[in-house]
């Protein structure tokens, strides 16, 4: 069988790539921001968030973090909290600047904020934490989805693992999905263990595994476990397994895997046995493509490319 | 009758308070950020008492149909702590701009000691740069003197009298407080405040311009339905009706509504009260059934 692909870690703790990703690239990510927000705030909402922006960017440190902090909490009624609404263009600069970003549920407040914070000097990233981390603390709700859904925007990424582990412990399904879902700070930071806590999360508070940026590409021989160990745990109390949990499974099977998959396509449902037949047949694995082609109704399924994982439910 | 109690600790109060409140007609509260009864050593319980004023108390009171709404500041007592009241100005920028903070408040003079007086100017400059109200606490001691020196401040400040409530008045601070221009807050608190039949008295005397009727209630022995009680005692002792709604409803709403974020259509066109919605993870209720209201048309359940 096929050793489970480590690429998915390969950019694990690489900080070389965070500093071309800002620096000239975060004055880039500025400009388009900016153009954004101002194609579509109203004159009053747009001056105010450019004053606002330069008084962060231009006042002594202590100044500039207090117009962050007024600004940041007011920037909801300020700007107003209608839908980015992103066109194709938009979002392919906005995946060419930042790998696999694609900002389709933002709202102009939630830019704004992010907009507000990348205005503050960042050249020492210890206080520059420090002012983050004040800001963190004392944010409601919804400020804080904006924050964690702004982490792939944000300098020193490389700093901001913690804070990403911080969110995917919360409670609120709301913080949560900011962090995992259609981010792209997960798949390119986090380290093993936090990731995989955030996959079997979403099963656990019903996010849909399909929006995990990088879900494939960071399937990993741990994860494998802990997914085949839940699903183990819902058989045994009768419950209802989400096919999405065999998506990152195919990626990376292991010999119980494979017992599961053959579970699957003898005891399942549609739902199940399509789930396995896409598995099966995106593994390039002998003893995967072995267990398929004795489920030639699954096989067919699968070659012809009309199953699609994010159609199962 | 509408009723608003525009300065009222809900923090220290039980959810009977609040079911009582709304029953009585209250749909609207102003919780003022002030001490919790014995002084904080910490800048941290200061946060945490600012994020609780704007999240947890917030919700709380939406349980129960009551929109809840607050003001930020540093209270004149704990100003005397002058290293931590450092570290606690620090903070307000970060709590001052958010939604549903109503005013700068309640802050003014306790001692009358010089720190307090140097963390009263400090936060009324955070006032005008935020564009905020301002809630005045006057002193229990030497009322009268007190209350003239803060509006005093304030004026040195440049801040319009009408941006500014004074609230704690008596029978011998509210001429000055009304000649002055500014707003004229009663507190109904049994035993050290104002009784509610000098209140009647009061309205009768001075009129409904500019009055403001509210409880402080908190976690002394204090009435929360103080406001209800207090217009139900005007109405039967023969103020106007329309200066009961004045006093103790409309008003709170010329003074408050000037920070653009105390709107009468906010519990006018409110959102139904689902007691299923969660609050980072915790409800009020604790295996009671959710008290859900219909909204289907005709009030149909299905």
């Amino acid at each position: 069988m096929k050793e489970c692909s480590t690429s998915g870690n390969a950019v694990l703790g690489s900080g070389g790539k965070a500093s071309t990703m800002h620096g000239m690239s975060g004055e880039t990510l500025v400009r388009l921001l900016d153009t954004w927000l101002s194609q579509r705030l109203k004159g009053e909402a747009w001056q105010w968030l450019q004053d606002a922006c330069a008084r962060v960017a231009q006042l002594e440190p202590a100044a500039s973090e207090r117009a962050l902090f007024l600004a940041f909490a007011a920037a909801g009624r300020r700007v107003g909290r209608q839908d980015l609404s992103p066109v194709a263009d938009e979002l392919a600069q906005a995946g060419e600047l930042i790998t696999h970003w694609q900002p389709r549920a933002w709202s102009l407040d939630q830019l704004a904020r992010v907009r507000l914070v990348l205005s503050l000097r960042d050249a020492d990233p210890t206080s520059w934490l420090n002012t983050l981390d004040k800001l963190f603390a004392a944010s409601g709700l919804e400020e804080l989805v904006a924050l964690y859904q702004g982490l792939p925007l944000l300098p020193h990424g490389d700093r901001l693992k913690e804070r990403a582990a911080e969110g995917i412990r919360a409670n609120m399904r709301s913080v949560f999905a900011a962090v995992a879902l259609d981010n792209p700070y997960p798949e390119r930071w986090l380290e093993q263990g936090p990731w995989n806590q955030m996959v079997l999360k979403c099963l656990f508070v019903d996010c849909p595994l399909g929006r995990i940026i990088g879900l494939e590409r960071r399937a990993n021989a741990a994860l494998t476990r802990m997914l085949c160990d839940y699903a183990h745990e819902r058989w045994a109390a009768k419950r209802v397994v989400n096919p999405q949990l065999w998506r990152p499974v195919g990626v990376c099977i292991d010999a119980g895997a494979l017992k599961d998959f053959e579970r699957l396509l003898e005891q399942g449902g549609p739902a199940d046995r399509q789930a396995a037949a896409l598995a099966l047949g995106g593994s390039g694995a002998p003893a995967a493509q072995a267990l398929l082609a004795r489920h030639p109704g699954e096989a067919a399924a699968a070659a012809s490319g009309q199953l699609l994982w994010d159609a199962l439910v | 009758m509408k009723l608003i109690d525009p300065h009222v600790h809900m923090s220290a109060r039980t959810t009977d308070d609040y079911e009582a409140m709304r029953d009585a007609g209250v749909v609207a509260v102003i919780e003022p950020a002030f001490w919790v009864g014995q002084p904080r050593t910490t800048v941290g319980s200061f946060q945490d008492y600012y994020s609780s004023l704007v999240g947890w108390e917030r919700f709380r009171a939406s349980q129960f149909g009551i929109r809840h709404y607050c003001t930020i500041g540093l209270n004149s007592k704990e100003a005397n702590n002058a290293a931590l009241a450092e570290q606690v100005i620090d903070l307000l920028p970060l709590y001052a701009g958010k939604d549903g903070v109503v005013a700068i408040g309640e802050i003014g003079f306790d001692d009358m000691t010089a720190v307090e007086e140097k963390y009263f100017r400090i936060q009324l400059e955070l006032a005008k740069e935020v564009g905020l109200p301002v809630m005045i606490h006057t002193p229990h001691r030497n009322k009268k003197s007190g209350t003239s020196r803060s509006m005093d401040i304030c004026i040195e400040h440049g801040l319009p009298p009408g941006m500014v409530v004074v609230d704690h008045n008596n029978e011998e601070t509210v001429r000055e407080c009304l000649d002055r221009g500014f707003w004229a807050a009663f507190t109904i608190y049994p035993k050290t405040k104002m009784g509610n039949e000098r209140m009647v008295e009061v309205v009768r005397r001075y009129g409904k311009e500019r009055i403001i009727v509210d409880s402080s209630a908190d976690w002394g022995v204090s009435d929360p339905l103080a406001v209800p009680k207090t217009a139900r005692l005007m109405l039967e002792r023969g103020i106007a009706a329309d200066a009961v709604e004045a006093t103790c409803y409309g008003n709170a709403i010329l003074a408050y509504g000037q920070s653009g974020q105390f709107n009468e259509s906010d519990w006018l066109t409110p959102a139904p009260i689902d007691q299923r919605q969660l609050f980072d993870g915790n409800s009020v209720l604790r295996g009671q059934q959710p008290k859900v209201d219909a909204v289907a048309a005709g009030g149909l359940i299905s």
